[in-house]
C-alpha cells in the first residue's frame, strides 16, 4: 500500500531523553495512532515530522516530499491540531478564518463555517469565552478548513469529556471516508485509539516497541490469569510482561490462541490496548 | 505573510484603540501646555513599541509553534513582524506630522520644512530603535527582552551625553548637521535590514 508518511530512524537527543531511531509509516487512507506514556516521545516525533525541531538523524518523507526542503508544498496539505490552544484569546472564529484564508491557498470558508455549525461554535465570540472543548473543536475546524490530505493531531481528545470526544472522533471518521485522506494522531487515551485507529505505533522511552495493525494486536494479545504452576511452565518468548498479586499472576501473552492450545484450562482474556501498554511499561519483564 | 500581518493587526486591535485614545489625550494635554514638540518625538516611538506587545501576545498564546505548522517559512514569520513594526512607526510619524503641520498652520507658527525634518529624523530614530530591539526580542523573548529594550533606550542616550561636547563640535557647522540628519533615514533603513537578517538567523535556530 502506498504510504503518505514515512519516518525512518528519527533521532533527537535532549539532556534527559533521546528519541532513538524511530521508524514507522502511515499508509494512505488510514489512521495511525501513536501511543505511549507521557514523555515516551510522541510529541517529539510529531514535532520532528512538522520540522518544528531539528532532527539529529533519520529521514521524514511526506507525500513523497522532504518536509524540510519542500516545506511549503508539504504544509499546505497538512492540518495540525496541537495539544494546547494556540489562537489568541481575543480573536474570534471569524478572525481565525480571516487569517487562515490568507495563508492556505486551499482555504474553504464554506467548509469552515459548516464545521463551526456542526460544533455549535459562535462565529463572533472571543475565544477566551470558549470552554476547553470548544477551543479544541475550533482547532479541529481550522485544521480541516483548507481541505488537508493529512491530519496530524497531538492529544486531540485529551482533557475532554466523553461526549465531546465521541463528537470529535466522528469528525475524524468522516474525514477518513475519502481514501486520499489519512490521520496521524498521538494519544494516551487508548480507548479512543481502539475505536478509530487502523495501525498502532507504541513508543516507550523514545523507542518503537511495536508497529502493528490494531486488529492484529487485539486478536493476538491476551491476558492470562494463572497460578505459579502454569506461570513456571510459560516460555519467556510467549509473555511480554506480568504482574504478581496475592491471587496469582496476570501475564500479557503475545499469542493467546497458541496459549489456549497449550493450556486448555487456563483463563485467557482478550487484551485491550491499555493492557498491552501497561504490561509493556509497568509489568515485570523477567 | 499577509495572513500573519492580518493576525498581528487583529490581535493588536484593542491595544491600538487604547493607544489611539492615549495619543489623543497626550496631544490635547501637550497642545494646552504649548509643547507640541514633545509629541512629535514620542508618538512614533510609542507606536514602534506596539509591535513589542505582539511578541507578548504570541508567547501567551504559544502562537509560533502553530504558525510554523502552516505553509509559511520562518523568514516570513519574522518578515511579517518587521513589516507590522514598520507600518506602525510610519503611522505614528504620519499622525504627528499631520498634527504638528495642522497646529502650526492654525497658530501661524512653526516652519513646515522644519517640522518635516523633525518627522524625518524621529522616524529614523524609531527605526533605529526597532532595529536594536527586535533581534533582542527574538533572542530573549518578550520577558527578558523588555529589559534589553530599556538598555536600547539608555545606551544611545548615555553615548549622547558622554560625547556631547565632541558631538557639538562635530555638528557645529550647519552643513554637517544637515547632512547627518539627511543620512539618518537611509542609515536606519540599512540598520533595519541588517537587524532583519540577524532576527531571521536567531529565529531559524529556535525550536518550538
Amino acid at each position: 500500500m502506498q504510504s503518505i508518511l514515512q519516518v525512518k530512524d528519527l533521532v533527537k537527543r535532549y539532556r534527559a531523553f533521546t528519541l532513538d531511531h524511530v521508524s514507522f509509516s502511515l499508509p494512505k487512507g488510514s489512521i495511525l495512532g501513536l501511543i505511549g506514556e507521557n514523555g515516551a516521545g510522541k510529541t517529539t516525533t510529531l514535532k520532528l515530522i512538522l520540522n518544528l525541531i531539528r532532527k539529529e538523524g533519520g529521514t521524514v518523507s511526506l507525500f513523497g516530499m522532504d518536509p524540510v526542503r519542500q516545506e511549503r508544498q508539504v504544509k499546505e496539505q497538512i492540518g495540525v491540531v496541537l495539544d494546547e490552544s494556540y489562537f489568541h484569546d481575543t480573536l474570534t472564529p471569524k478572525d481565525v478564518a480571516a487569517v487562515l484564508r490568507r495563508i492556505y491557498p486551499g482555504w474553504d470558508d464554506g467548509l469552515f463555517e459548516r464545521y463551526l455549525r456542526r460544533f455549535s461554535l459562535p462565529k463572533g465570540q472571543a475565544i477566551k469565552e470558549f470552554s476547553r472543548g470548544m477551543k479544541k473543536k475550533l482547532s479541529i475546524a481550522s485544521a480541516l478548513g483548507h481541505r488537508p490530505r493529512l491530519l496530524i493531531l497531538d492529544e486531540a481528545t485529551s482533557g475532554l469529556d466523553p461526549v465531546v470526544r465521541s463528537e470529535i472522533l466522528d469528525v475524524f471518521l468522516d474525514f477518513i471516508q475519502d481514501e486520499e485522506h489519512s490521520i496521524l494522531l498521538s494519544s494516551h487515551i487508548t480507548s479512543d485509539l481502539e475505536k478509530i485507529a487502523d495501525y498502532l505505533v507504541f513508543l516507550h522511552k523514545g523507542r518503537v516497541v511495536f508497529e502493528e495493525p490494531k486488529d492484529d494486536l487485539l486478536q493476538r494479545y491476551g491476558v492470562l490469569r494463572c497460578g505459579e504452576d502454569v506461570f513456571a511452565r510459560l516460555e519467556r518468548s510467549q509473555r511480554v510482561g506480568y504482574r504478581r498479586s496475592r491471587f496469582g499472576y496476570e501475564v500479557l501473552v503475545r499469542d493467546r490462541a497458541a496459549l489456549r492450545r497449550r493450556f486448555p484450562s487456563a483463563v485467557v482474556d482478550a487484551a485491550t490496548i491499555e493492557d498491552i501498554m501497561l504490561f509493556y511499561v509497568r509489568g515485570e519483564q523477567q | 505573510m499577509k495572513g500573519l500581518f492580518v493576525k498581528d493587526l487583529l490581535v493588536l486591535r484593542r491595544y491600538i484603540r487604547t493607544m489611539a485614545v492615549f495619543v489623543l489625550v497626550y496631544i490635547l494635554v501637550f497642545t494646552l501646555i504649548d509643547s507640541a514638540d514633545v509629541i512629535s518625538g514620542m508618538v512614533p516611538l510609542v507606536l514602534a513599541m506596539m509591535s513589542m506587545a505582539a511578541f507578548s501576545y504570541d508567547e501567551l498564546a504559544k502562537w509560533d509553534r502553530f504558525a510554523l505548522t502552516m505553509p509559511v517559512s520562518r523568514r516570513q514569520v519574522v518578515g511579517a513582524r518587521y513589516l507590522v513594526s514598520l507600518c506602525f512607526t510610519l503611522l505614528g510619524t504620519a499622525v504627528t506630522l499631520v498634527f504638528s503641520l495642522g497646529l502650526g498652520y492654525l497658530r501661524k507658527t512653526g516652519d513646515p520644512a522644519e517640522q518635516l525634518l523633525t518627522a524625518y529624523v524621529v522616524f529614523a530614530a524609531a527605526l533605529g530603535f526597532l532595529s536594536l530591539v527586535l533581534p533582542l526580542l527574538y533572542r530573549f523573548g518578550p520577558e527578558r527582552g523588555r529589559l534589553f529594550m530599556i538598555a536600547a533606550f539608555l545606551l544611545p542616550t548615555l553615548l549622547l551625553l558622554l560625547f556631547r561636547d565632541s558631538l557639538a563640535a562635530l555638528f557645529s557647522s550647519q552643513e554637517v548637521l544637515e547632512q547627518a540628519l539627511l543620512v539618518s533615514l537611509p542609515a536606519a533603513l540599512l540598520l533595519l535590514g541588517l537587524s532583519f537578517l540577524v532576527s531571521c538567523r536567531v529565529y531559524q535556530a529556535k525550536e518550538f
